[in-house]
């Protein structure tokens, strides 16, 4: 699963988030992530 | 039975039907809702959505968007045994859309889906589907199936279905002074006064509210429906033209009697 920076913009994969203590950007330290969406297409009934 | 039409356009119709049963009238007004087939967005892929709203509430309003529908090309899944309708071409018609809010706010409308076959478009092109703000953008593909509205709403022809029984107004003369309080009660404005004489106007505007009965200080109005006649009235969501409807629910209706007799005949052999 991978993230997205709120600063810098960076990709971070969610095996990165472990290393360093609370959630955090790794290349600029900020701490808003945004969710990445999955590259997969999905598939939703129009119910 | 007796039939008159008193208005039609493609969009509605409304009909003075006498002598017809309850249940008969009751039994086509419901298959016209729930059996008589349409298309409707039943599936959808979603590539990109970076809009505010969830794939599902998207999907959800896609659904609901009626579509032209054309009876006569298209077959429902379950006639040729079609399980994935994104596979089959001659159940499901695909339409794309693919928006991006450049410069601005944008709004998604119907008009922006691309139908592959061109008489399979939403009846309207402006039906919101979702706001972008600036950067936003939306990327599906869209599968419209033919189904019933049992199934589920998106797919009943109709926007309105209903019946009401024929009003009958009875003005006792010999009771009525011709005060002109009805007159003032009615919401429909059916009565008039001229001289010495009421006038009712047109009945099928009465919706049996009784304010005419209890307004006239003599008692000399008395407000009953009859029981065999009907006002019928639907008006299509724009799938269908009204005549369509009509005869497929009288067809559809048609075919489920003769099973019906079928298998009583089979029963009691």
């Amino acid at each position: 699963m991978k993230y997205r920076c709120g600063r810098c913009g960076g990709i971070i994969d969610s095996k990165d988030l472990e290393i360093l203590p609370g959630i955090r950007c790794s290349y600029c330290g900020y701490r808003v992530l945004y969710k990445v969406r999955s590259p997969t297409i999905k598939r939703v009934k129009a119910i | 039975m007796e039939v008159s039409i008193l208005e039609y356009s493609d969009k509605y119709l409304k009909a003075l039907v006498r002598n017809v049963p309850l249940p008969l009238i009751n039994a086509l007004r419901r298959t016209i809702i729930a059996e008589v087939p349409t298309m409707a967005i039943d599936e959808v892929l979603f590539i990109d959505n970076t809009s505010a709203l969830y794939d599902e509430i998207i999907a959800h309003r896609l659904g609901l968007i009626p579509l032209k529908t054309d009876l006569d090309r298209y077959k429902m899944p379950e006639e040729v045994g079609c399980k994935d309708i994104t596979q089959c071409r001659e159940v499901a018609v695909r339409l794309i859309l693919d928006v991006e809010a450049k410069d601005d706010i944008r709004v998604v409308y119907s008009g922006d889906l691309k139908s592959e076959d061109p008489e399979i478009t939403p009846v309207s092109d402006k039906i919101p589907i979702v706001i972008l703000s600036k950067g936003q953008k939306i990327a599906l593909e869209a599968y419209a199936r033919l189904g019933r509205g049992r199934e589920h709403i998106k797919w009943s022809p109709v926007s309105v279905s209903v019946f009401k029984y024929l009003p009958k107004i009875e003005v006792n003369l010999e009771l009525c002074t011709y005060c002109g309080e009805c007159v003032k009660a009615c919401p429909r404005k059916i009565f008039s006064i001229e001289g010495d004489n009421i006038k009712i106007g047109n009945i099928i505007n009465c919706i049996l509210c009784r304010a005419c009965e209890e307004a006239c200080p003599t008692k000399a109005i008395t407000v009953s429906w009859e029981s065999d006649s009907f006002v019928f009235y639907i008006e299509s969501t724009g799938a269908l033209p009204s005549k369509r409807i009509i005869v497929e629910a009288f067809k559809i209706l048609k075919n489920k009697l003769l099973q019906l007799q079928k298998k009583v005949m089979e029963a009691t052999k």
